[in-house]
């Protein structure tokens, strides 16, 4: 499984690589989808020391939603990967309580590609993510969509991902 | 009627993660100045003692580094709206955890009593 950045702890050339990674697959995400609800990446300015934590971020304060990306180094070979669903400045009946998404991850190839994948469904909010079930929305999206990878290296791909979905 | 008081420096200490629904525990601040890194301590250890043993032993290292990023801000002169969990490394949802939010203003400045 190709790892991307492992040393981006280490290296700020990485780093910065790893950052503009996160980017790439935020801008994937097809930009009207983006843009219906008022998300916008840097929903934290983030300031050294670069300890991924948080890599990437992004809010809709229309949506009180928002996205936090953890990036660890890799501990294995295989897919590093987990999420949850947490409350960012109070409990959920808070009224100006945010509902994020929190990625943890080591970054690769798969781990981008699952990101993705939980990301756009979060941005556009047609499912409701929960621990007991956290995959079935992430395949429904997943076989409507084409992967983010694809999605930026074909200039029509945006149109294609609107018609599908 | 209720009033709502926003407060120009707020935000809190939650104790995350575990298995099943996993544990929700915090402490806030919100006041008109900066909290300052000893009140900042302070409140970080309340919540520690809010803690099961248990649930302590899960969150030791998060504990730990939580109060390291404390000291951190405070030798930077402070810091502004962040979220931060911890411990650092692998996590996973149901491993323990300890987030910093800072959702509003400055936070763990130094004791403005003692820096004059």
């Amino acid at each position: 499984m190709p790892t991307l950045f492992p040393n981006f702890l280490t290296d700020d050339s990485e780093y910065a690589h790893a950052q503009g990674e996160w980017a790439r697959i935020w801008e994937a995400i097809p930009a009207h989808d983006r843009a219906s609800f008022g998300w916008r990446a840097g929903w934290f300015k983030l300031a050294p020391p670069n300890d991924g934590n948080p890599i990437f971020t992004a809010i809709s304060d229309a949506q009180q939603k928002a996205i936090r990306v953890i990036q660890y180094e890799p501990t294995m070979d295989s897919m590093e990967f987990d999420f949850w669903i947490d409350n960012y400045g109070g409990n959920v009946i808070e009224p100006t309580s945010i509902r994020e998404l929190v990625i943890a991850c080591a970054l690769s190839t798969e781990s981008a590609q699952r990101a993705f994948d939980l990301m756009s469904s979060w941005v556009v909010g047609d499912i409701e993510i929960t621990r007991a079930e956290p995959i079935r929305g992430i395949t429904r999206i997943r076989a409507a969509r084409k992967s983010w990878q694809e999605s930026i290296s074909a200039p029509d791909a945006e149109q294609i991902q609107n018609e599908g979905v | 009627l209720i009033a709502r008081v926003e407060f120009d420096h707020r935000g809190r200490f939650q104790a995350q993660g575990g298995r099943g629904r996993g544990l929700q525990q915090s402490e806030a601040w919100g006041q008109s100045e900066p909290i300052t890194a000893v009140a900042g301590h302070s409140l970080l250890d309340t919540l520690w003692a809010k803690l099961g043993k248990s649930d302590q032993a899960l969150r030791q290292e998060g504990f730990n580094q939580a109060h390291g990023f404390i000291q951190s801000a405070l030798e930077a002169g402070g810091v502004g709206p962040i979220m931060k969990t911890y411990p650092k490394g692998k996590l996973r949802a149901t491993d323990g955890r300890v987030d910093v939010e800072v959702r509003k203003g400055l936070a763990f400045v130094a004791d403005p009593a003692k820096s004059t």
